[in-house]
């Protein structure tokens, strides 16, 4: 009777080692997958150019006029350098200041965006959340029904208001259109409708004004997504490409996302340090807030709902 | 301080469902008044009324004579407590008591002096600069207590502050809000549905059932001689027994109802008179006394009576009502037929 129980517990045991080991595969097969292009990017950027043309000449050579000659006719991805050079950050933050000014473009473009969307949003969900009516639940559907829509769709018609405005070709006509989206105000709704209505009423007999509830009461309780979200508008317009190729045209003012795609064609050996430079800003600012972030997402409803 | 008045007040909500019906209770400065009743009795509904976070459909309400109909919260100068202490989650104790006082610009010096004062009163000094996270329900309490007391205010409404903690917590805080009243001498309205409260804190306890006022009287006076059967049933613990007049040969025709307290019931003789004979189906022990459930022709009843050993499960006793204690009600209106109580069952 012992021995049977035994057996069937070694049993249990060897099957749950077995889950284990196949969920831990599982998580690092995709782990490696998802890291492997930061990983490299940042190792490459180490490289000398000699030896970045040598690993990946192949890819850059196609559809290139003058028939430049590349040492290597097939990409190489390589994770160690032969020989850790600075040369490129060197070049890219001291000899070049052309990528410096086309980063503080993108810094001047998404800080204002992410502000004043964050603002703008908090404001927007507190209305939704504290007033109820019919009003407001056509208005909230439609911010779902915009929040649905790909960005591309919005492109043409903010071109033609920007035209109207006058704003074509400054950086208005990329911050303007960016201050108002509606997936930061989904996401800021979910949050405030959890502050509870008794923390609300609450500050109400302690004196508080609608203005004193809002900033003082529930733009606190949601710090958690009001974090998360400057970080993801951040990321958002950070990387943006479409609306400033259509609405910024002006090279001089445009940011180093739309930079980076072109640096490829001339200067390879320095897209992968100007590249992990340009992941700095969000890295630090994600793991400033990681923890926020992830709180923040969970308790809004997460992007998914 | 002041005093409160209802008058003719009633609440509708927009689907038509009626809150509380032609609701008038004055209640005197410095008066401890409590609301009780079942979920959903409207008890609630007239306290955020008084509160000014809820506006009546119709009626007045006077606090220090003053209308407040449509005057805002704010402006009421009340301090509410509530069941989920609905403290800011984002600021410390201090914080948390402060804010009202800065709100209304009270002078820092001031508001250090006040904070400081009821901490020490409510026990909280060591726990100032501590975040409602890391404390417990009853701290938490106590500190919704302090924010409502440091700002002084005339009146205090509490909407079941005590329902989220324990039993032992619960007899605490209970004796330390009636000894606050003693203290402040303001005016409380205090909501609750459990009935040993309302009981023990109350001047006055006013029972609501469906939006009405069964009876404001009292705690003696509600206990000892209701005003319908419904009073009767739901201030006591256990439950008051009742029985059809007839049926326990009591003088009366069948409308009559008699009601008689657990504690009025014997198992042996005493002065008064048998009114049937039952058996013990089960036996409750609450350590000094123990509750007997009794099957009397069909009826359940319950006594209550000082532990005794020889009462045994399964056994069928005498059952004796005590003289001059029961209560008698229209069997078809549920009112208290005389406002004595009946000399004999």
């Amino acid at each position: 009777m012992t021995d049977n129980i035994n057996a069937a517990m070694r049993k249990r045991r060897r099957i749950h080692i077995a889950k284990i080991a196949l969920l831990t595969l599982w998580a690092g097969v995709f782990a490696v997958l998802f890291l492997m292009p930061t990983v490299l990017t940042i190792s490459n950027s180490f490289m000398s150019s000699t030896e970045i043309t040598a690993n990946y000449g192949s890819i850059f050579a196609v559809g290139q006029a003058g028939g430049r000659q590349f040492i290597s006719e097939r990409v190489n991805l390589k994770f160690i350098p032969d020989m850790v050079t600075f040369k490129q950050y060197i070049t890219v933050l001291l000899k070049s200041p052309d990528y410096l000014f086309k980063f503080w473009n993108a810094v001047i473009l998404t800080l204002p965006i992410m502000l004043l969307q964050v603002a703008v949003a908090a404001v927007a969900s507190y209305g939704f959340a504290r007033y109820s009516g019919k009003f407001r639940t056509f208005l909230f559907f439609s911010y779902i029904m915009m929040m649905l829509m790909p960005s591309q769709v919005t492109l043409v018609p903010n071109w033609l208001v920007s035209k109207w405005l006058g704003i074509i070709d400054t950086r208005w006509a990329v911050v303007l259109p960016g201050i108002f989206s509606p997936f930061s105000v989904f996401i800021l709704t979910k949050s405030m409708k959890r502050v509870p209505k008794n923390i609300i009423e609450a500050a109400r007999l302690d004196g508080a004004n609608e203005w004193q509830i809002f900033t003082r009461v529930c733009i606190p309780s949601c710090k958690g997504a009001l974090y998360s979200v400057l970080i993801l508008v951040f990321i958002d317009y950070w990387n943006m490409v479409e609306q400033v190729l259509v609405l910024l045209t002006n090279p001089d003012k445009q940011p180093l996302s739309i930079f980076l795609s072109r640096i490829n064609a001339g200067e390879i050996s320095l897209a992968f340090a100007v590249a992990t430079i340009y992941m700095v800003p969000p890295l630090l600012l994600f793991l400033h807030g990681e923890e926020q972030l992830v709180e923040g997402i969970t308790y809004s409803g997460g992007l998914k709902s | 301080m002041a005093g409160i008045v209802l008058e003719n007040v009633s609440k509708t909500y927009p689907g038509g469902g009626k809150a509380v019906i032609d609701f008038n209770l004055e209640i005197a400065d410095k008066e401890f008044v409590v609301l009780v009743g079942p979920s959903g009795c409207g008890k609630s509904t007239t306290l955020r009324m008084i509160a000014g976070l809820e506006e009546c459909t119709s009626g007045r309400i006077y606090i220090g004579g003053e209308c407040m109909n449509g005057v805002e919260p704010k402006d009421r100068d009340i301090a509410m407590v509530f069941q989920s202490y609905a403290l800011y989650r984002h600021m410390t104790v201090y914080d948390n008591m402060a804010f009202g006082l800065k709100i209304k610009k009270v002078p820092k010096k001031e508001i250090d002096r006040r904070v400081r004062e009821i901490a020490e009163i409510l026990g909280l000094t060591d726990k100032l600069k501590k975040k409602p996270s890391a404390m417990s329900g009853g701290e938490c309490q106590r500190v919704a207590l302090g924010r409502a007391l440091v700002r002084q205010p005339r009146v205090f409404l509490f909407d079941e502050p005590l329902s989220n903690l324990d039993a032992k917590l619960r007899t605490q805080m209970r004796s330390e809000i009636i000894r606050l009243h003693e203290n402040v001498q303001t005016t409380f309205v205090y909501v609750t549905h459990d009935q040993t409260e309302a009981m023990t804190m109350g001047d006055r306890i006013v029972v609501m059932d469906h939006g009405v006022i069964q009876q404001a009287a009292s705690p003696r006076e509600i206990y000892d001689r209701p005003a319908n059967m419904f009073t009767a049933g739901f201030i006591g613990t256990p439950q008051i027994n009742f029985f059809k007049a007839n049926e326990i040969g009591a003088s009366g025709s069948s409308d009559v109802i008699v009601g008689i307290r657990p504690e009025d019931l014997h198992l042996a003789p005493c002065d008064g008179a048998v009114i049937g004979s039952g058996n013990v189906e089960f036996i409750e022990l609450l350590g000094a006394s123990m509750n007997v459930h009794l099957s009397m022709n069909g009826h359940n009843v319950i006594m209550t009576c000082p532990v005794d050993n020889s009462i045994a499960r399964g056994n069928t006793y005498e059952i004796w009502a005590e003289k001059g204690k029961s209560r008698l009600f229209d069997a078809s209106t549920g009112l208290a037929i005389a406002s004595k109580t009946e000399a004999e069952a």
